[in-house]
């Protein structure tokens, strides 16, 4: 989190983060299709040639004032493939909340779990209690035909009390509703600070 | 301490906070950079790529991807820095060109420096100037006392709670 009280701006940091091909990059290209132009910036995307993020995606996104301050919200993906480890590290440092895409497939358990229990070992890394961190739990891809019942998925996570939804980023279902709780619960966190 | 105590500090341990005055102080000395240089762009982001001023020829729409990019581009070099065991403080990497040379410099453990030059100024000049600058700036940012928080700002419940969820509304077409 950045205040800057000259300019009233609060900028946060929202990270996608999950097991690869999981629909991270997918939740932020229809935000970025679905937002006006002029409340946010471009998606830029570091890619392999292979079209998978090499790097992370980023998009900020900049609100209407709250409480005399405009908060800017950066939202990252991480790469999700097993050998960028160090990349992920480095992208869900300084972040005020996640969101964590996990991957309703039948075939895709032991990397929704690999991948939350990785992030929860980053964020312990950094001093944080993952228990009172912000986080969303988004469960993607119902809509595929080996999809797993979500609540299936969220019991094999050790997620309670994490707020979820379930979602078909393809198709935008579920992705603002995601984004919306995301949002609220970092902008909660801010406000126990703040008041 | 309490649960909500622990809370709070984890969560403040990731925030930064810049004041009125040390904003001014960042926007003179980018201001003075830029023309001792001479420098085509300067940017000063915090080190998760939130912009705190820039300088020079560039389309206010590409500021943040830019300010994203810088943060990610210093963070990598580091992490190679660390994984190759040759880390040193001041960390500054440097991308020669035959027209232009960027900078992009560590400045404390809060801020990142971006500088764009002409190919036609010294090297060790702009590696000089720039590596003066980023100690002024973690300095100037290294009073993080919050004080404005509780002087300068009220913060109204009601109204964060009842305006939160209108401008999350409003952000999609």
């Amino acid at each position: 989190m950045l205040i800057n009280w000259k300019l009233k701006e609060l900028n946060l940091k929202i990270v996608y983060y999950g097991p690869a091909f999981s629909g991270k990059t997918t939740n932020l290209i229809h935000i970025h299709s679905r937002v006006d132009p002029q409340k946010r910036s471009d998606l830029i995307s570091l890619k392999t040639q292979e079209d998978r993020t090499l790097y992370f995606d980023f998009l900020q996104l900049e609100m209407g004032k709250v409480n005399g301050l405009t908060p800017k919200i950066h939202l990252y993906t991480v790469p999700g493939q097993a050998s960028y480890e160090s990349s992920r590290r480095l992208v869900l440092q300084g972040a005020d909340g996640v969101v964590f895409v996990a991957d309703l497939s039948d075939d895709r358990q032991e990397a929704n779990q690999k991948s939350w229990e990785n992030m929860q070992a980053h964020l312990v890394s950094f001093g944080i209690l993952p228990a009172r961190f912000p986080t969303i739990l988004q469960l993607n891809k119902y809509d595929l035909p080996n999809a797993l019942p979500s609540e299936q998925v969220a019991k094999s996570l050790p997620v309670n009390g994490i707020p979820r939804y379930t979602a078909a980023a393809v198709n935008g279902d579920g992705v603002f509703d995601t984004l919306r709780a995301a949002i609220q619960g970092v902008m909660q966190s801010i406000q126990r600070q703040l008041a | 301490m309490s649960p909500v105590e622990e809370h709070n500090i984890d969560l403040l341990r990731n925030r930064i906070s810049v004041s009125a005055a040390q904003q001014d102080g960042i926007q003179n000395m980018v201001k003075q950079l830029k023309k001792q240089i001479p420098a085509t762009l300067v940017l000063v982001a915090d080190r998760n790529g939130q912009i705190i001023f820039m300088n020079g020829d560039m389309a206010q729409t590409t500021i943040p991807e830019l300010a994203a990019l810088l943060a990610a581009d210093l963070a990598a070099s580091e992490e190679i820095a660390r994984l190759t065991d040759t880390y040193q403080e001041h960390h500054l990497v440097l991308r020669e060109g035959e027209k232009q040379h960027t900078f992009i410099s560590e400045a404390g453990p809060n801020l990142a420096l971006f500088v764009q030059t002409g190919s036609d100024v010294p090297l060790g000049w702009s590696r000089m100037l720039i590596q003066e600058a980023s100690s002024k700036f973690a300095e100037l940012v290294a009073d993080q006392s919050n004080k404005e928080i509780a002087e300068g700002f009220t913060f109204n419940v009601d109204e964060f709670n009842s305006t939160v969820d209108g401008a999350i509304d409003d952000l999609w077409n």
